[in-house]
């Protein structure tokens, strides 16, 4: 890691360091074409978006964006001329269309669902999860294994196998088309991952730690808090990122059991395209803004990602 | 400070039967050694003090008192561990306020700080205090491991090898700053090692531990010169003691019962079996040939091997098929070859009988 693995017998050459890093340049920016032609669909005309051949050039315009979040109806040219001067850029563009904003899109209150559910549900997951996998880590629990085999059989079946009997199920609960509901369902799916994936990480915090803190005059509460925890940030931030990605981007249940007030973004995002016609713009426009919590939550986490664990100050 | 005993105290973990019905009493002020081989108990007897494990059957007495069911944090006692010694996402300073700042303690930012300062000079780590405690040597951990544990007036220290991972120079260096400390503080110590060097230098009286028993306990020289069994007599001695089946060898007048002598290097005595020939000449290693007792061994026996270790040289010997090692001067190679035979005397031999109890 330090300058002097440079000299290092396994480190490799130069030459092979250096036709690897095309190589990854090469996978990321092929991988990259997608996002970015969501991303500057999001700033073209519609025409423009689904113009043939595909454009790279074009004039930028905020119309996808105004789109997305408002609704319009068509007005006569009589009409439109009558009215006083535009208020802010997106009324300017509606109205070069012959067509007037009449009130606000769902897009808004839908991502605001997608927050809650996906944050809601990630909290709890991961929470549940630390506390288990520190259980089974450390106490003597009897079929431990068992119970470990069984928590991940969870996550064995295709969502689809287990959508009817949970649509049924929800339905005589009330937690249909709730946040609730969503966040309990996903926590359900996600709390299996977050107890295999900590409890790697607890095995590797040595016990001597917390016997150490308990010693010193700690309860096992307490040292669980003040040593355990800070040493398993590293594996909590992993978990809690893959958590929040299965959740945010969750579409077969949310389809399935949402419809109205819970409805979160993945399902919302598609009915875009019946609304004012092929309106492709605007559900770029919705997809690269849904993109963007996610990129900034890894984003924060991603010094605790890298970091690796930290066995530094253990005598080998 | 406080003293400490336990009353014929067990643990098995599943079969395992890792101590049996052990007991002992550690005075107030008394610095005691444990030693014994692994596997022997000797983390499990400290972790029974300390309350991470509660045992079988038996009593655990902390100044006076019953602790055996109490948790670890209402013991008062410190630890340092064989191993995992700091909490790594601290730095050296908060390492050692860690104990200070806990509930057992009430104390406020500046009684701690005063006192870390004091107990880091105690361990010269204080250039270091605001360091991550990763990024430490090996031997500055451990300064810390131990000044960890000083910063609280505990009942009783318990260390579980804390000089083991070091060098050897360190190692004699910590050995000596930790026996002086003790001293200063008067405490009382249990102190967990394999090194007889150790023991022996530190220990007001060593424990021998095997199997989970508590073989003898006593005096350094104690335990040295007057051994109860086999076992104990390996324990101390380096090179370890030479035993012979006393059969073996034709001319011992043994005690009755007595199956296997047993002689420490520095009674086995050696010398060319040319030179004493001719009467009066001096001894060829160079040191006068005391008596040997009446009983003991009195042979000849060929030189297989000198071991140079500077300050001195081990001869390795054999009589018949049975192997020896004695000390000898530094300069003993020059005199005698390999291959040569020479005349070996004994003092002092201890006997035991065939179960390897001492008679
Ligand atoms: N948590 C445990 N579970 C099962 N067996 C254990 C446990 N702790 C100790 N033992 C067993 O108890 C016996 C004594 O172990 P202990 O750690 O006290 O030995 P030790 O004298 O400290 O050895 P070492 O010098 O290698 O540290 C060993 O046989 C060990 O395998
Ligand atoms: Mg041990």
């Amino acid at each position: 890691m330090s300058s002097n693995a440079a000299h290092s017998v396994v480190e490799p050459s130069n030459t092979s360091k250096s036709v690897a890093s095309i190589l990854v340049v090469l996978y990321a920016l092929i991988t990259m074409i997608p996002l970015f032609w969501i991303v500057i669909t999001g700033f073209k005309s519609p025409p423009d978006s689904i113009s043939y051949p595909p454009k790279i050039v074009f004039e930028p315009t905020l119309e996808g964006y105004c789109n997305l979040f408002t609704t319009r109806s068509r007005q006569t040219r009589e009409y439109v001329a009558a009215l006083g001067p535009p208020e802010g850029i997106c009324e300017e563009i509606t109205r070069k269309r012959q067509m007037v904003i009449v009130g606000k899109s769902n897009y808004w209150p839908r991502f605001q669902n997608s927050l809650i559910i996906a944050f809601g549900s990630t909290i709890l997951a991961v929470f549940l999860g630390t506390l288990t996998a520190y259980g089974f880590s450390r106490f003597k629990v009897p079929l431990a294994d068992d119970l470990l085999f069984f928590i991940l059989s969870t996550r064995m079946m295709p969502p689809i196998a287990v959508a009817v009997p949970i649509y049924l199920m929800y339905r005589k609960l009330g937690l249909s088309d709730t946040a609730l509901g969503m966040i309990l369902l996903y926590t359900a799916v996600n709390v299996s991952l977050a107890v295999w994936l900590l409890k790697g990480f607890m095995d590797e915090i040595p016990r001597e730690y917390e016997e150490a803190a308990m010693i010193d005059g700690y309860t096992r509460l307490q040292s669980f808090w003040k040593v355990v925890l800070p040493q398993a940030t590293t594996g909590i931030a992993a978990t809690a990122i893959f958590c929040l990605i299965f959740a945010w981007n969750e579409y077969a249940f949310a389809v399935l059991l949402t419809s109205g007030s819970a409805q979160t973004a993945p399902p919302f995002i598609p009915t875009i395209i019946g609304e004012g016609g092929l309106d492709w713009p605007a559900v770029a426009a919705g997809t690269t803004i849904f993109v963007v919590p996610i990129l900034v939550f890894t984003i924060l986490l991603r010094k605790q990602l890298l970091r690796g664990i930290t066995f530094g100050a253990v005598r080998k | 400070m406080a003293d400490v005993s336990l009353r014929s105290v067990s643990k098995r973990f599943g079969k395992v039967s890792a101590i049996t019905e052990l007991s002992i009493d550690i005075a107030d002020g008394e610095f005691v050694v444990l030693l014994g081989p692994t596997g022997a108990g000797k983390s499990t007897t400290l972790r029974l003090i300390a309350g991470l494990e509660k045992p079988d059957q038996g009593t655990v007495f902390i100044g006076g008192q019953d602790m055996t069911t109490s948790a670890p944090s209402q013991r008062d006692v410190s630890f340092v561990f064989q191993q995992y010694s700091l909490y790594p996402h601290l730095s050296v300073r908060d390492n050692l306020a860690f104990p200070l700042k806990s509930p057992a303690h009430d104390l406020n930012a500046v009684q701690i700080n005063a006192r870390v300062e004091y107990v880091a000079q105690l361990v010269q780590i204080d250039h270091k205090l605001d360091n991550r405690s990763t990024a430490l040597s090996g031997g500055e951990m451990q300064r810390v491991a131990i000044g960890r544990a000083l910063v609280r007036d505990p009942a009783i220290f318990l260390m579980d090898e804390p000089l083991s991972s070091l060098d050897a120079k360190l190692r004699g260096d910590l050995r000596v700053e930790l026996k002086r400390i003790q001293t200063e503080l008067g405490a009382t110590l249990l102190y967990v090692t394999h090194d007889q060097i150790e023991a022996m230098t530190m220990a007001d009286r060593i424990g021998i531990l095997n199997d989970g028993q508590l073989v003898q306990l006593g005096t350094p020289r104690e335990i040295y010169e007057n051994p109860l069994n086999i076992h104990v007599a390996a324990r101390l001695g380096q090179p370890t003691i030479n035993l012979l089946p006393v059969q073996a060898i034709a001319g011992i007048k043994a005690p009755d019962l007595a199956s296997i002598m047993g002689i420490r290097t520095e009674h086995l005595d050696v010398m060319d079996t040319q030179t004493t020939g001719t009467s009066g000449a001096p001894d060829a290693i160079g040191r006068d040939l005391p008596q040997s007792d009446a009983s003991a061994l009195d042979t000849v026996a060929k030189l297989d091997r000198v071991e140079f270790l500077g300050d001195q040289n081990r001869l390795h010997l054999s009589i018949g098929e049975h192997r020896l090692v004695t000390l000898g001067d530094g300069d003993i190679e020059y005199r005698v070859q390999p291959g040569s035979t020479l005349h070996v005397r004994a003092r002092n031999a201890l006997y035991f009988d065939e179960a390897g109890n001492r008679v």
